[in-house]
């Protein structure tokens, strides 16, 4: 009985179909009765005079898309319409992207109650072949006892919803080299097609390459990213969204800007806290030095300056080689090895202790400061090794930008950034090794230089100590208490070494402790259990999260070792600057990659950035989140907030 | 050292043959609606409009029959601009049009362009690579193309059904505005809407 009143209301309103010169325009759905409230899925059905077309999105060259326009009010919650995949309409020399015959944008509707209620919709639309038509129409759509006037066409719907684009599968490979986007796929083959959403990506009748299963895109010379379309790969689309470049500041560097800030970046090394009393060392050797000859000075310096360029390079290409073996490393690498951080700090405190001590170690280390006899060479090459190696945990703010452009580049560009970053640490004493004369103009030596020199000691000292707050955040604190050890042992050898006695009885002595100390202790560092559950722990599903809901965020990727994220930290992360975020509901995400976190790599990878600190700014206003500058100041951070 | 000198010419040969924002426009000679000759070389000390243009586009049709175009006309060759309407649309295909019918045409909505120009073969149009009518171009008093886009700022479908173009952002009036003001212009390159040129 129930059902046959059902045919009869549905027989009472029948679906409406509107009909222009070469449009016939209705709603289709699974199904017209509605039993409950909630989301229906319908769609907008196209059917043109065959052989006419309508547009997509971006209709590409010429024409322009559908649209639609709600007069009264929208009782029914009716959504955006979604955009299935289009074909290429081509009018050579011109590219026009669009549905041939016939097209269905899916869309739903949102029913609170199932009260009778109607809304008109208005619709405007190009329809073409080699002429274009506008066209106009408006269709009904009600709700009468529970009963939709759609039209029923189930295959119809899901053809077309099957026809909208997919997430992007993760094995879908999106590359820009030069100005090229190389998409790479199972599925690419000779119909395949990127769509893009704006014109700023390439001009639209340029041809697409595929080779293989891969799809090349010339780009615009002025492209900057974002790259955002779709992409048509086998049966489906999928949907594109790659940011590439970063839109604010100073951060699209091109070569010869890298290469500079690299030599400015190295120069500003120098005065680093932990590597002042290191290259302090070698220039109170060329006051020393001063009544010496000049050729003298000059070969010191030079290989002094040899030892830092080939250390800087030893590092580099170390670096390039994990890179191309496919190791997922970025910039501060060297510092998310425990072993490498134990090492440094045990390194870093030793070098204090002498320096503090004033401890003359005879045959070894003292040496660093002396003259030019062969020993002393050994010694300046030595002390310009120890010196990069010391500065390796600072990063400083120019070298960041530097150095994430390095090791997104192909080799040879990022050896020369290297080169460049070494030479400019290296600067200073190579201006004495090529006019040694300039060594007159020094301070002359004296008290002053041992006052100098306990000084330096005791900030190598805090240096070890911040390593050891690194690794205190990286390893159990079992482990710690052995690396601590360590460092007890280093003291004694230095002792020992320091002493006047027999040679055979000192180096016996210090193979003793040594393989006494590396028998007792475990140096298969533990691991410390990491808690990384908090709100304010960056995930990707999280950002998306946040992005589908359009709520602001802002992401904070830092680590430990990295000096400037700590200085930014305290003096930009200030109470008023988290009232604001409070007030202007964004949320705080922190990305911490003290540790490897393949996940926070890749992540960055997608700003073009391989280290830290990076600052990323997102709001429902953006297509794209914006990468802030290295260096924040309080009244720079509160400055992008306001814009939001 | 010759064939460094003939490279180099070559080179800005080519590189001048199309049309690049901020650098001098290419030159062409075509037939006006009388019959004559006329090279964009003629206008030299003078800001040029380009206008290109197809009477049975929708979109076009648009801007004539609110007369948005024709007062834009009017007002610039009053003030010494030369207005140059360009029809690259091919023999038998929409939008093409004899001398006479353009005449007509031009008397019958009330236009003013200093001259139509028929660029039938479509060599004017690739070299300013025009993709649309209506598509605008300013070239100013030093041959230096400084506008290449849109009409205005309604954009695709928005410019066919909307009810009032004299809302728009006009870009032609903001660009020649600034060249005027000697400032620079804010948007120089914009995307062109409208329908594509018949091109042959």
């Amino acid at each position: 009985m129930r059902i046959f009143w059902a045919i009869l209301l549905n027989l009472a309103i029948h679906a409406e179909v509107a009909r222009t010169d070469n449009a016939e325009i209705s709603i289709i759905g699974f199904n017209n009765y509605i039993e409950t409230p909630g989301e229906v899925q319908l769609g907008y059905r196209f059917k043109l005079t065959p052989g006419w077309h309508t547009y997509w999105i971006n209709p590409g060259d010429s024409g322009g898309p559908v649209e639609f326009i709600f007069t009264e009010g929208n009782a029914f919650n009716i959504s955006d319409i979604s955009w299935p995949g289009p074909e290429k309409i081509p009018y050579p020399p011109l590219m026009t992207y669009g549905y041939t015959d016939e097209v269905v944008f899916p869309f739903t509707i949102d029913l609170k109650d199932l009260e009778d209620k109607e809304i008109t919709i208005k619709t405007r639309f190009l329809v073409c072949d080699e002429i274009c038509i506008p066209e106009q129409t408006e269709l009904v759509l009600l709700l009468k006892n529970q009963f939709l006037n759609v039209t029923q066409n189930s295959s119809l719907l899901s053809r077309w919803l099957g026809r909208l684009p997919l997430r992007a599968p993760p094995d879908l490979e999106i590359k820009k080299e030069q100005q090229k986007l190389a998409f790479s796929f199972n599925d690419i083959d000779e119909e395949s097609y990127y769509f893009p959403i704006s014109d700023k990506e390439f001009d639209f009748s340029s041809s697409q390459l595929q080779i293989d299963n891969t799809l090349n895109v010339e780009l615009y010379p002025d492209f900057t990213g974002p790259a955002q379309g779709i992409l048509k790969a086998g049966a489906n689309y999928y949907t594109i969204d790659v940011p590439f470049a970063e839109n604010y500041s100073a951060n699209q560097l091109n070569l010869i800007m890298a290469i500079v800030f690299a030599f400015i970046g190295g120069l500003i090394l120098n005065l680093m806290p932990c590597v002042l009393p290191v290259v302090a060392l070698k220039a109170f050797s060329l006051v020393k030095s001063a009544e010496e000859s000049n050729t003298s000075v000059a070969i010191n310096a030079l290989v002094y300056v040899l030892g830092v360029v080939l250390t800087f390079m030893g590092i580099a290409v170390t670096l390039l080689v994990l890179k191309n073996s496919g190791e997922l490393i970025g910039w501060g690498y060297q510092l998310q090895s425990p072993i490498v951080v134990s090492s440094l700090s045990i390194l870093i405190f030793l070098v204090g202790l002498i320096l503090l001590g004033n401890i003359s170690l005879g045959s070894t280390l003292s040496k660093l400061e002396n003259k030019n006899n062969s020993q002393g060479l050994v010694g300046s090459f030595f002390t310009g090794a120890l010196s990069v190696i010391v500065a390796s945990p600072c990063t400083a703010p120019f070298m960041g930008a530097a150095l994430g452009f390095a090791l997104v580049q192909p080799d040879i560009i990022s050896l020369s950034i290297f080169f460049s970053l070494a030479i400019g640490f290296a600067a200073p004493y190579f201006l004495f090794a090529i006019k040694p004369d300039l060594i007159r103009f020094l301070p002359k030596p004296g008290i002053w230089m041992e006052q100098l020199k306990q000084l330096f000691g005791l900030m190598m000292i805090g240096a070890a100590l911040w390593l050891l707050w690194v690794l205190s955040l990286q390893i159990s604190a079992d482990s710690l208490i052995v690396v601590l050890i360590a460092w007890f042992v280093g003291g004694l050898i230095i002792w020992i070494i320091s002493q006047t006695i027999n040679i055979a009885f000192k180096f016996g002595v210090v193979f003793l402790l040594v393989t006494g100390y590396l028998t007792i202790f475990d140096w298969n560092l533990e691991k410390k259990e990491l808690q990384t559950d908090s709100v304010n722990t960056w995930k990707t599903e999280y950002e998306q999260e946040l992005r589908l809901s359009d709520s602001p965020y802002f992401i904070n990727f830092t680590a430990a070792w990295c000096i400037t994220c700590q200085v930014n930290e305290a003096i930009a992360f200030t109470n008023t600057v988290e009232e604001k975020f409070k007030i202007k509901g964004i949320t705080y995400l922190k990305a911490d990659w003290t540790n490897r976190d393949e996940s926070i790599f890749k992540e960055l990878q997608k700003y073009q950035r391989s280290g830290v600190p990076t600052y990323v700014l997102w709001h429902a206003k953006l297509n794209e989140p914006i990468l802030l500058n290295e260096v924040l100041t309080e009244s720079y951070l509160l400055r992008m907030i306001d814009e939001i | 050292m010759k064939f460094k000198i003939l490279f180099v010419f070559l080179l800005n040969l080519v590189l001048f043959s199309s049309a690049k924002i901020d650098n001098t426009a290419p030159g062409f000679t075509l037939k006006n609606e009388y019959g004559e000759l006329i090279s964009l070389s003629d206008f030299s000390g003078k800001t040029v409009i380009l206008e290109w243009t197809n009477h049975e586009c929708p979109f076009v049709k648009r801007h004539y029959e609110t007369e948005n175009m024709q007062s834009l006309q009017k007002e610039y060759t009053a003030d010494d601009v030369i207005w140059l309407s360009i029809i690259s649309s091919a023999p038998n295909k929409q939008g093409y049009v004899t001398n006479q019918e353009s005449i007509k045409l031009t008397t019958n909505r009330n236009a003013s362009p200093t001259h139509v120009l028929f660029d039938t073969e479509g060599v004017v149009g690739k070299k300013y690579d025009a993709k649309t009518t209506p598509h605008m171009y300013i070239i100013d008093k030093n041959e230096v193309l400084r506008y290449d886009g849109a009409i205005d700022d309604l954009g695709m479908t928005g410019a066919l059904f909307s009810t009032d173009l004299s809302l728009a952002k006009n870009y032609v009036r903001l660009a020649i505005n600034s060249i005027a003001d000697n400032k620079e212009i804010t948007n120089k390159k914009t995307r062109p809407y409208g329908c594509s040129i018949k091109y042959p």
